[in-house]
């Protein structure tokens, strides 16, 4: 008998509906799309600020006032060395998923940083990270990355800020892949990994694992 | 009695990995105790949705054994959200598979993740975060202050971290991707599967709506950031393909 009721799914519950609209009111649409960091001179911003000091000691905090009508022929040549750098220890899924939870150092962050060959042309360099930028729509954090000749070759989204009211959007080949010295470098700050959850299946559990085990 | 500041606990459950930090300063066997409930209750609910256990409700459902509006109270709850989110996103979130058979999976998650974490507050915790399969629902300040930050997952190479993000107190994040969980995650307009983001993360107060926000804002592509925007201290982090 329960066979002629009608789908539920066509019913509407207006109960439900006052259950989830305070929570989830729609606000006017005119909030426009922003596409945060989508094109070369938005881009460019963060990386012509820092680029023209590659000595920033990342302890000091300085303010990276992006203009957003700058445009900074320096950010080209990132797109075009963009490969994600080899470093040592780029598996670091493997010493993660064998970690004793007793481990005291976490080996995301334990592994050593070595100083590869001198190589103007590697990415392989200071790894500078901005601890805040002004950008047009908000604040954002970017990490920078020099070769030893001091030339900028990575970029990489580090943060986004809490007071935004719109959402930013990626594009990932306009930034670079986040390599795993940089992933060593800012681990530390890292409390839980979220991800699409086929990524679960492998080295984000584990990555997950060790921050679990971390004491 | 032992009184810590750290509690960290991690099992398997709903088909993937759960992780429960707590930062208060609390007796162990409190936090043990909260961390027990929630794995007690996500099994729980588990076995009223999943579609791989045969005497769940939803299998049940699926075969003609029950009907919705016989079901419990909680099935009934999530297929009531299921149908607002369907109108909301236009289609983009669907509870059913292309060929009909429900499956509230995108939503049960999140919405499981959040009533657990219910329990949390309830027994006086005011300091954590509970992951479920990398959604995650905070509740305060890590202990040394700071907000708690999490990492995105590269979407093209799950080795890596993609940015950081850090949660507003109280908020959550769930990220959605392709191929999440065998693509369960399908455009219920044009019935495929193809999106131009790469991976779609949202940041908001309550994570059933990050979670279903991110699996309807995944399938909208280019318009899933100003959809998301359009309710109310949620917003998206997209990760799109080269355009």
């Amino acid at each position: 008998m329960s066979q002629n009721r009608p789908s539920i799914g066509q019913q509407s519950k207006p109960s439900f509906a006052r259950q989830v609209m305070p929570a989830v009111a729609l606000t006017a649409v005119g909030v426009g799309f922003v596409s945060l960091l989508d094109g070369s001179s938005s881009g460019s911003v963060g990386l012509t600020a820092v680029a023209t000091n590659p000595v920033v000691d990342p302890n000091v905090p300085t303010t990276i006032v992006a203009d957003p009508n700058t445009t900074a022929p320096v950010a080209q040549p990132t797109n075009t060395t963009l490969a994600p750098t080899p470093v040592a220890g780029n598996s670091a899924a493997t010493p993660v998923a064998t970690a004793a939870p007793a481990a005291t150092a976490a080996p995301v962050t334990a592994a050593p940083i070595t100083a590869a060959p001198a190589n103007p042309g590697a990415c392989d360099g200071d790894v500078v990270a901005s601890p805040s930028a002004q950008f047009r729509y908000g604040v954002i954090q970017l990490q920078t990355q020099f070769t030893k000749a001091n030339v900028l070759c990575n970029v990489t989204v580090l943060q986004f800020p809490n007071d935004r009211r719109t959402s930013v959007q990626i594009n990932n080949y306009a930034l670079p892949i986040y390599n795993q010295e940089a992933v060593q470098n800012h681990s530390a700050k890292i409390r839980a990994i979220s991800g699409a959850t086929y990524s679960w299946q492998a080295y984000v559990a584990a990555l997950q694992a060790v921050l679990d085990s971390r004491p | 009695m032992t009184v810590a500041l750290h509690h960290k606990f991690a099992a398997k459950a709903m088909g993937t990995a759960v992780s429960l930090h707590i930062d208060d300063i609390c007796d162990a066997e409190i936090a043990e105790r909260a961390w027990r409930s929630v794995v007690d209750l996500l099994w729980v609910i588990e076995q009223k949705f999943s579609t791989f256990i045969e005497t769940s409700e939803i299998s049940r459902i699926s075969r003609g054994e029950l009907h919705l509006l016989d079901a419990s109270c909680e099935v009934i709850e999530v297929f009531d959200a299921c149908t607002w989110l369907e109108h909301a996103s236009n289609g983009a979130f669907r509870a059913r598979r292309p060929d009909g058979t429900l499956d509230p999976a995108g939503f049960v998650k999140g919405w499981a993740t959040q009533r657990a974490s219910r329990l949390l507050t309830e027994q006086g915790l005011n300091n954590w975060y509970l992951s479920v399969g990398g959604d995650i629902q905070t509740s305060g300040r890590q202990a040394s202050g700071e907000l708690w930050s999490v990492g995105i997952v590269d979407p093209t190479d799950d080795q890596q971290v993609r940015c950081i993000v850090e949660i507003p107190e109280g908020f959550a994040i769930a990220t959605s991707g392709t191929a999440e969980r065998g693509r369960h995650i399908w455009d219920g307009v044009t019935d495929q599967f193809v999106s131009p983001l790469l991976s779609f993360s949202v940041v908001g107060p309550d994570l059933m709506w990050a979670d279903a926000f991110a699996t309807a804002g995944f399938v909208m592509g280019s318009h899933g950031a100003s959809w998301v925007d359009g309710f109310d201290q949620y917003q998206a982090i997209a990760i799109s393909a080269q355009s």
